[in-house]
């Protein structure tokens, strides 16, 4: 469910607890009013970045929909769970805007060297895509190769969300959410997923969305 | 409902946003020298409800706590500042140094000056049964646990607001804390039945409505990169019953010396299941509403106390509490409709979003006071306090926090007519200040349970002005109706 909590100053200021805050405890200052906080905090967000959701690298912010074949193309593409932040699953990433939709390919990567392809490509989508190029992509169940598994040897199956925006940046990233389901249930909430143009893509590649990178090979 | 679980950690409930007076999160100090376990007064449906028995008639009682508080937090450089929040450290540290044209963002010294009151109104009747017995009954409401706090802002970042971060006005604190209430309201009945003027035996009970209202800054990645700050905000409640005991025994059967006491049940027994929502802004402008739990502890607490009069116009208290903090070891974030956060081996059940070890300690107070009577009408009294600290270094945070303290309490109390009295008296509370530098743990654990090192400075102050009413009145005297006032 998407808020939309912006408020005049003037309601700010009067909110329900505010008004029982006041009242019961006589004028007294500090009272908490936490939902004044997050509107707040939102609008501070909005007026830096303006609305909408974001994905871009120190940017954040939606944009305007991206033109047929603006973004389409090869892609580095590195999934970095929290428990190795700093060792991605690595893929070249094929993606393609049609219109109002996207459609991603992802070739599993050898983890030790990052180049090495292994096994088939995963083909995902098509996603829908919002008038803000906001997206959210439930991959559904994907199998990670265990060359790919930058943690142990073993084959992974995981359950994997991703959220952003595909707007024209330096890099492309966003939130990854779900987990891995097999050989061990490991939620990887809190992980991220980055995409660098392969036309521009040196080694490490980014990991978060703050220009962290990965650890070097 | 798992994209929330990198911000369940903002819970941590969070906020635990403590004005606390006592140990822990405990803030039971209505009835001021008069709030003990031995007392006649209807605070006796709280701190001993044998007491009751020791009442006559009808008591009516109003009283107000008026606190300040100011706090700080002063958290040390843990990484250098860059052009860009850069990590520093171990490979897999999540500490994130400040912009540089952010300084004073992350690291510096946080505070917060806050004034807060908490009302209590009860009422009790003593009715004779015969000549050895009596039964009594009181009904009240207080807030015997939790507060609320609200920080400064940092006015480096408030006119003009930063260029590019939002989230450095609400102070260095803000990864733990920035507003929030959390705190359990008691309605409570009780019975009390006497034996012989000896032996006063009471029980309460009733319903305690339990809310969790805060907000801190958090990131996806659990870590206090400013350039991913988003915002958590969890609003949640819950009412559960709460159940009490004690007995009072006078010895001599007359007020020369009273021994009370009294237990107290943890709130819904088995704890209290918080249910509400969490809202989340991610930190790249999205803005969600989930539904969650929030699963919690509140302790039990066990009184005992004495008081004495060697003579008509002296009484001489002490008492103390031990409030068995030690219960809230985790504090559980779950999808709706989990029963418990462990399955009967330990392990967290597959429904938890997020755990949060807080392992707590037993928290211990202990109050000593004396009341001398001018005249039948006039009272002054004093006492001293100590409360121990139930917060770890490990888990102390500034919405958590909590110290060894020593207070010192002063006032009167006057009968301005044969049924109606006023107590008015001083409270300072003395905090120990801590630093827990390089002690915090919480940047040490698990992925799901990770935040901000939140190791620094800490110290407060708390004062209070206790004010309370008492209206008396025995319809059940044999003669003309004596005066009450003089209860205490």
């Amino acid at each position: 469910m998407i808020l939309a909590p912006v408020r005049s100053p003037m309601m700010r200021q009067l909110t329900l607890p505010t008004l029982i805050c006041f009242g019961s405890l006589f004028l007294l200052t500090g009272c908490p009013d936490p939902d004044v906080e997050f509107a707040d905090f939102t609008e501070r967000y909005e007026d830096i970045h303006g609305s909408g959701s974001g994905g871009m690298a120190g940017v954040g912010g939606g944009c305007a929909v991206p033109s047929m074949g603006e973004l389409d193309g090869e892609y580095f593409f590195a999934l970095a769970p929290p428990q190795s932040a700093k060792k991605p699953a690595p893929f070249t990433a094929t993606l393609a805007v049609n219109g109002a939709t996207f459609t991603l390919s992802l070739q599993p990567l050898d983890a030790e060297d990052r180049v090495t392809a292994i096994g088939s490509a995963i083909d995902l989508g098509p996603f829908d895509l919002a008038d803000d190029a906001t997206f959210e992509a439930d991959l559904g169940t994907i199998i990670i190769p265990s060359e790919t598994n930058p943690l142990t040897t073993s084959e992974l199956t995981g359950e994997v969300q991703l959220a952003g925006a595909l707007c024209p940046a330096d890099y492309l990233c966003g939130p990854a959410t779900g987990s891995i389901t097999m050989p061990v249930m490991l939620p990887i909430d809190g992980a991220f997923w980055t995409m660098e143009s392969m036309d521009t893509f040196a080694e490490p590649p980014k990991v978060d969305c703050s220009g962290g990178t990965a650890d070097p090979l | 409902m798992r994209s929330i679980i990198a911000f369940s950690t903002a819970l941590g409930v969070a906020a635990f946003a403590s004005n606390a007076n006592a140990t822990g999160l405990s803030t039971a100090r209505f009835g001021g020298e008069h709030g003990h376990p031995m007392t006649d007064n209807p605070t006796a449906i709280y701190y001993n409800p044998g007491g009751i028995g020791m009442s006559k008639g009808v008591n009516i009682f109003l009283d107000g706590n008026f606190a300040w508080r100011v706090a700080t937090f002063e958290h040390d450089e843990l990484c250098p500042a860059a052009a860009e929040p850069q990590k520093c450290g171990a490979a897999d540290t999540n500490e994130f140094g400040e912009a540089q044209d952010a300084i004073g963002s992350n690291y510096g010294k946080g505070s917060l000056t806050n004034m807060v009151a908490a009302p209590m109104l009860g009422a009790t009747v003593n009715i004779p049964i015969g000549e050895d017995y009596a039964l009594g009954y009181g009904a009240a409401f207080f807030v015997p646990f939790g507060g609320s706090s609200s920080w400064d802002k940092n006015d480096a970042y408030a006119e003009p607001p930063h260029p590019r971060y939002p989230g450095p006005v609400d102070g260095v604190q803000r990864w733990w804390a920035i507003d929030g209430t959390l705190r359990s309201l008691f309605i409570s009945n009780a019975l009390s039945f006497s034996i012989h003027d000896f032996a006063h035996i009471g029980l309460s009970g009733g319903v305690a409505i339990s809310k969790v209202n805060t907000i801190r800054a958090k990131s996806l990645d659990n870590s206090n990169n400013l350039a991913a700050e988003g915002r958590a905000w969890i609003d949640a409640d819950d009412i559960n019953a709460h159940l009490g005991g004690g007995v009072v025994l006078t010895p001599f059967r007359n007020d020369e010396l009273r021994i009370g006491f009294s237990y107290q049940m943890p709130v819904g027994v088995q704890g209290v299941t918080m249910q509400g929502t969490l809202s989340i802004n991610d930190g790249f402008g999205n803005v969600t509403e989930n539904d969650v739990e929030l699963q919690h502890v509140w302790p039990d607490v066990f009184r005992l106390g004495a008081s004495y009069k060697p003579m008509p116009e002296l009484e001489l208290r002490l008492f103390g509490d031990m409030t068995r903090w030690n219960l809230l070891e985790d504090q559980c974030i779950t999808e709706v409709g989990t029963p418990e956060c462990r399955d009967g081996e330990g392990q967290l059940v597959d429904e938890v979003i997020i755990n949060l070890p807080r392992n707590w300690n037993v928290g211990v107070g202990v109050r000593a006071g004396a009341s001398y009577w001018l005249d039948e009408n006039i009272e002054v009294f004093g006492g001293m306090s100590y409360d121990s600290n139930a917060v770890p270094d490990s888990t102390m945070e500034p919405a958590l926090m909590d110290f060894h303290d020593i207070g010192v309490s002063a006032g009167g109390r006057f009968g301005f007519t044969d049924w109606l009295a006023m107590a008015v008296s001083y409270t300072q509370l003395f905090y120990i200040p801590r630093d827990t530098t390089g002690k915090s743990e919480l940047a040490q654990q698990e992925p799901a349970s990770l935040g901000p090192d939140a190791g620094g400075k800490y110290s407060q102050m708390i004062g209070f002005l206790n004010l309370n009413f008492q209206a008396s009145f025995d319809p059940f005297a044999d003669d003309e109706p004596e005066d009450q006032t003089a209860n205490e």
